[in-house]
């Protein structure tokens, strides 16, 4: 049976909301000392209407560390997120960095690093008519005709 | 935020398969052990006038000769890539991998492909692995290789 007018279902239901509300520190000022008042006045014992009485006795220590809380979560995100742009930062550059580094022609032969473009597209086509050669033994052996390339081209 | 991280993790993979050649065992031969070996020759084109006729955008190419040493090496590489190939051509003769014909799976959506021929085992005098990367069909590639 109700005593009071905060004893109702229905002012016991907006109880509950607010109690919801502040535990999760959304509640405004005026909504704390709504909440104060309403446990204070009801007559009514729940764990809940009970756990609530215990903390806002506790008010100003409790909110102080919800926001420390808060606060600390919201640095640990920006670390987080700088953490990973400087990472994929460095990755890409070195990554990029070495790609560039590969010239669009060269070649190794005898222990000779060559860079000239038709040089270098001569070797592929000997390389190609190699392959669709006949599987009959050529001639030439594939090394001595692209010495013989590499002659005409000056290159020891 | 969840999105942000999304991104710059997507971003370090992406990066991390620009190098296409990086992550199979052929890659392991072109770590410029034959610069400097007169018993082979090695050869680089990318992204070149060259090679754009043929619509591909990287061509490796390797020439040992029968006496390397490095011979089991090539043959041990370019089956172990063959093997997670989505179709392959071969041809074994003498208990050997004579032909191989590999199409990989793609990177940053470009083909690539293994081209392995050991003419050493017929009677030949040369082994001849060529790695090629673009926009080329396995008949494109194969057309070129034929011609």
């Amino acid at each position: 049976m109700a005593t009071n007018r905060y004893d109702t279902k229905a002012e016991l239901s907006e109880t509950s909301r607010l109690i919801r509300a502040y535990f999760e520190g959304e509640t405004t000022v005026a909504e704390e000392r709504e909440l104060k008042r309403r446990l204070s006045q009801t007559s009514l014992s729940t764990k809940e209407l009970d756990e609530a009485r215990a903390v806002m006795g506790l008010f100003a220590a409790s909110r102080k560390r919800i926001v420390r809380r808060k606060t600390r979560r919201g640095l640990t995100q920006m670390a987080a997120a700088v953490a990973t742009i400087l990472v994929s930062s460095v990755v890409t550059f070195l990554l990029f960095s070495n790609r560039q580094d590969v010239p669009e022609y060269l070649a190794y032969h005898n222990g000779v690093e060559i860079y000239d473009p038709e040089a270098v597209t001569e070797l592929m086509n000997i390389q190609l008519q190699i392959i669709s050669e006949e599987d009959d033994v050529p001639e030439k052996a594939a090394l001595e005709q692209i010495n013989d390339i590499m002659a005409e081209f000056s290159i020891d | 935020m969840k999105s942000i991280y999304l991104f710059f993790v997507l971003l370090a993979a992406g990066v991390s398969t620009v190098s296409a050649q990086e992550g199979l065992a052929i890659n392991d031969l072109f770590d410029g052990r034959f610069h400097n070996d007169r018993q082979a020759s090695e050869n680089i084109i990318t992204g070149s006038r060259s090679l754009a006729a043929y619509k591909l955008s990287v061509y490796h190419g390797l020439t040992l000769s029968c006496g390397s040493q490095h011979m089991e090496d090539l043959e041990r590489a370019v089956m172990a890539d063959g093997s997670h190939a989505i179709r392959r051509e071969v041809n074994y003769r003498d208990g050997h991998l004579y032909y191989g014909f590999y199409t990989l799976t793609q990177r940053n959506r470009n083909n690539r492909y293994i081209f392995y021929i050991n003419r050493c085992i017929t009677g030949g005098d040369q082994a001849i692995l060529i790695y090629l990367e673009g926009k080329a069909s396995p008949e494109q590639v194969k057309s070129m290789l034929k011609k």
